[in-house]
């Protein structure tokens, strides 16, 4: 009774495995396709700009395009799903090796810290005041 | 050479688990205060600082994640794919609004510059505070200013917003939840959109199309915008 249950998990196991290894390879296929996808789409923008000599950031052109291709449904959402949402999600990892840039410039914080503050201050202060300004009074016109 | 390779294998397992822990530290204690980007971006700082690691060669082996920040500009594509059906309606009034936000922005950060005087470099900085950290890092770097004050503002005015925004909000007597996301999508842009987010489902909408409608925006007008202030005040 006992050897046949051990057995009977040895089995358990080995399928479970199985199951789970073909999942996760499958998952894999699916993430390294989709990025291969956007990553193929940044290189095709970027041999353009540098082609044309075009001083718009490539990797938004890149972006409009794959947009563009999503709205003429020539991409389709489920092809790009498996790379964009694991990025999406964890997006500010990304950004930290130019934020630490930082420690370079630390006389700037010191020298101007005023400055900095005031532009910390007044530049979300004045957004927030004027964006629903104008939002409502373009509202008020469409009623 | 094989050395090389270790320290940057090392570096950026280094740098992920570090952004893990802080995002799991930030989901325990929720708040805009905790942001993970910028402890992680502290903590590195202060140790490039006290073990007096050049930064160059801290670049250099993080270069690996720093390649993908481009990759995570193209993927912004779906996002916006999936908002466009619910905003299609409101497209006229998103740009509007993205285009004075993002406007009115560079205009408060440029005058302030001169106001103080403050060199080149600084200035070609704060021109572009008013987008997602991504794009700020990318048109900085285009207009020669330096990406690592400019990700540094627009943290900390995406902060700013998420603490006081809605607050603010509700003193101006802003009452309609798709003028509240795309208010603090356009000025806030990620981390006013996650407060949106938390705050109502349509203002979380409208936030996170607003985020990304004003990064084209910017991406598109702000160079041009900088170009033109640049010679009416003469320099």
């Amino acid at each position: 009774m006992v050897r046949r249950s051990h057995r009977h998990a040895y089995a358990l196991f080995y399928t479970w495995a199985m199951k789970n290894t073909k999942t996760y390879l499958l998952a894999w296929f699916k993430f390294s396709a989709s990025l291969m996808l956007l990553i193929g789409f940044l290189f095709i923008s970027k041999l353009t700009t540098t082609y044309f000599q075009i001083a718009f950031p490539s990797a938004l052109l890149a972006m409009l395009i794959v947009f563009i291709l999503l709205m003429t449904n020539i991409l389709k959402e489920s092809w790009l799903a498996p790379a964009c949402q694991p990025i999406l999600k964890y997006m500010a990892l990304f950004f930290i090796p130019a934020g630490v840039g930082l420690v370079e410039h630390v006389d700037v914080f010191v020298t101007h810290w005023s400055l900095l503050l005031l532009v910390l201050l007044l530049v979300p202060l004045i957004g927030l005041v004027l964006v629903p300004f104008i939002a409502n009074l373009r509202g008020k016109h469409a009623k | 050479m094989l050395s090389d390779l270790l320290i940057t294998m090392f570096v950026c397992v280094l740098i992920t688990g570090l952004f893990l822990v802080t995002r799991k530290l930030n989901s325990q204690f929720p708040s805009p205060l905790l942001n993970p980007l910028l402890l992680c971006i502290v903590i590195l700082s202060g140790v490039l600082v006290f073990a007096d690691i050049n930064y160059q060669d801290f670049s250099k082996a993080s270069y690996p994640i720093h390649l993908f920040l481009e990759v995570a500009v193209v993927a912004l594509a779906y996002p916006l794919y999936q908002q466009i059906h619910e905003i299609k309606r409101s497209l006229g009034l998103l740009l509007l609004s993205g285009f004075i936000g993002v406007t009115s922005a560079t205009l408060v950060a440029f005058v302030l510059c001169k106001l103080f005087a403050v060199p080149h470099e600084l200035l070609n900085s704060l021109m572009a505070l008013s987008v997602t950290t991504p794009i700020t890092l990318i048109i900085t770097d285009g207009l020669n200013g330096i990406p690592a004050i400019a990700a540094f503002m627009v943290i900390l005015i995406g902060m700013f917003g998420a603490v006081f925004g809605l607050s603010l909000l509700h003193l101006f007597k802003v009452k309609d939840q798709r003028v509240k996301g795309l208010t603090l999508g356009v000025v806030c842009h990620g981390i006013g959109t996650a407060a949106a987010i938390e705050h109502h489902p349509q203002a979380g909408a409208f936030a996170s199309a607003a985020m990304i409608i004003s990064a084209l925006i910017t991406a598109t007008w702000v160079p041009t915008l900088y170009t033109i202030l640049t010679q009416l005040s003469g320099g």
